[in-house]
């Protein structure tokens, strides 16, 4: 069974069948050959994988975001993020960086901040003068900030496939690495800008010119508070808060910057519906493979098989770190998500880790693999849109990435970083 | 005639899965209203919109098709001649029919096996949401069976990005 399996779904990945269909496949032919369970169970593991109200988050969090967009709130936030930041040497960098941070209140996922502003910034820093490479491989790793400060996609998947943390847990715990991600890429763009002799300021904005683009950005920058209050006050679970928040972004567009006319709602209802199916096909198809993992006691084996190497927590913390960067270079983060948190959860027991740090560990590392080649989506997204070789791309990121991994060594090493917020606010169990 | 029927085909399934989108947040949003103004909560509000997100899943997959929305490695493909790299991808087109089409059968069997059961809250026929999978499969199929060259073609639908016009460019010194 375990041969059928794994033989269809990387022979799948690798001649490019999707990936959700590829682990559609390879539960479907195991169950049919192995011929242990009836047929019917592979479209019931595809309807309960879905089936969940918490889950819901996920639609509603992109739809919120899709609606910011349409009402214009990304520009009054780029126009922010360059009036505040947008004097400093290497200006634009840091807009880049900033603006990324800010959309990741709005946004939980990276590859919309890459398709969205993401692709903004970087015709913007090619237009001032930036290598396309480097302006490229900004816009892809700022990118990956957006699944890790709060609302994010991939961490509402996290809570539901793995019961010992909370999806209000994560999203604090995000908070803080979130910010460190901003300073560090932010500081790699200092120094690429000194060693390039990049200048590109933008003019410095009046006191009053800032006031009033502040203003402007204000109901963008209010939506991750809306959120993240509601649920740790207790108003909403995360699901109901998304509600509320596309709620929010309707109101706020339709009313308050009237950048979205009436006729543009159904429209962008599509469009975020064409997302979901994307992004839950995904979670739906690894129901049946995580379940046939389960069934094949793969993660105990594995969990096992660690504890056989060695017995001390920091190097498992070690070598899981490692399989799971490896991982995110090669497949898909959400696929990658969905298989490896059923797998490694045993070890969070086995050697008594914190569960929210564990979790925040493997949500980082397989955040920064959506830039890291040879599969980047992220990657992939900006060298499409800004038409610049892939190859490039990934090798101007280089710097980059070495930066974002050396937050995720910090993130590993000093719980406290990740812990401490959640703590605060009572959302330790 | 087969034109006219795909793009009244897409419009309809589109206007189908904005419907349910918009269904879905006013069933939830209603439902946390309700809690806080009256007091009341309705429990088949949150199993209907569950519902109905696994209806746009399925129902909106072959859109997502469409648009190229579904992620897959093409790293070795790509790097085949143009007219190998044709063939792979219409043979994967071929297994991909195939998989939806044995899903649509399982799902068949799964949804007139439901049809005896309720669900919890709604106490409807549990075959009635399992038609999602089906139905869903067999949408998947005829778009990509209608579109079958722009798949082997690896060419996707247009997918409008906006533009933003800030100007900030010209601020820049």
């Amino acid at each position: 069974m375990s041969a059928i399996l794994f033989g269809v779904f990387f022979v799948g990945l690798f001649v490019g069948l999707p990936v959700s269909i590829s682990m559609g496949l390879s539960g479907m032919a195991a169950v049919l050959v192995d011929g242990r369970f009836m047929g019917m169970v592979v479209p019931q593991y595809l309807f309960n994988g879905i089936s969940s109200f918490p889950l819901m988050a996920v639609p509603f969090f992109i739809l919120a975001a899709e609606l910011m967009s349409a009402s214009g709130l990304t520009n009054s936030l780029m126009k922010f993020a360059n009036d505040l930041v947008g004097h400093i040497r290497g200006g634009l960098g840091h807009v880049n960086v900033l603006m990324s941070m800010l959309f990741a209140g709005v946004s939980g996922s990276a590859l919309a901040d890459a398709a969205g502003p993401g692709a903004i910034e970087m015709s913007m820093m090619r237009k001032a003068g930036y290598d396309p490479a480097y302006a490229g491989a900004l816009s892809a790793t700022t990118a990956t900030i957006g699944p890790i400060i709060p609302p994010s996609i991939i961490m509402v998947i996290y809570a539901i496939s793995d019961s010992r943390v909370t999806v209000a847990g994560l999203f604090l715990a995000g908070v803080v690495p979130g910010v460190l991600l901003g300073v560090a890429l932010s500081a790699v763009n200092h120094w690429v800008s000194i060693k390039r002799g990049y200048l590109f300021r933008s003019k410095r904005p009046t006191l009053l010119g800032l006031a009033k683009s502040f203003w402007h950005a204000m109901p963008a920058l209010m939506l991750p508070f809306i959120i993240m209050f509601g649920i740790l006050a207790g108003i909403f679970t995360p699901t109901e808060a998304a509600a509320v928040a596309v709620a929010y972004a309707l109101v706020v567009g339709l009313f308050i910057t009237r950048g979205l006319k009436w006729g543009a709602i159904l429209p962008v209802f599509i469009r975020a519906g064409n997302m979901t199916a994307g992004v839950l096909l995904i979670v739906s198809m690894a129901s049946i493979f995580s379940w046939l993992l389960t069934i094949l006691q793969i993660p105990q084996s594995l969990a096992n098989q660690i504890g056989s190497i060695t017995k001390s927590p920091a190097m498992v913390m070690i070598l899981v770190a490692i399989l799971v960067f490896l991982c995110g270079m090669v497949i898909d983060t959400l696929p990658a998500l969905i298989i490896l948190v059923p797998v490694l959860g045993p070890l969070v027991d086995k050697f008594g880790f914190d569960p929210l740090h564990f979790a925040m560990a493997v949500v980082l590392n397989l955040a920064i693999g959506l830039v890291t080649p040879p599969v980047g989506p992220v990657l992939f997204v900006i060298s499409t849109v800004g038409r610049i070789r892939f190859e490039d791309v990934a090798k101007a990121a280089m710097p980059l990435i070495l930066a974002e991994m050396v937050v995720l060594a910090a993130v590993i090493a000093f719980p406290s970083i990740s812990v401490s917020l959640p703590r605060f606010f009572g959302f330790m169990r | 005639m087969l034109e006219k029927f795909d793009r009244f085909f897409v419009r309809a399934n589109q206007i189908l899965i904005g419907v349910m989108m918009l269904l879905m947040f006013v069933l939830v949003f209603i439902n946390v209203l309700g809690r806080y103004g009256i007091g009341k909560s309705w429990a088949a509000a949150e199993e209907i919109s569950t519902f109905l997100m696994i209806w746009v899943t399925y129902l909106g997959a072959g859109l997502a098709l469409r648009e190229g929305r579904h992620a897959a490695i093409d790293m070795f493909q790509d790097k085949l001649p143009v007219g190998l790299r044709r063939t792979v991808r219409a043979l994967l087109g071929v297994v991909i029919l195939a998989f939806f089409a044995v899903l649509a059968w399982l799902g068949v069997r799964m949804s007139i096996f439901g049809w005896s059961q309720e669900t919890i809250a709604t106490q409807m026929p549990t075959g009635i949401p399992y038609l999602a999978i089906p139905l869903g499969a067999i949408m998947f199929c005829m778009h990509l069976a209608l579109t079958f060259k722009d798949w082997t073609d690896k060419r996707w639908e247009e997918i409008v990005v906006e533009g933003a016009d800030i100007g900030i460019e010209e601020k820049i010194a």
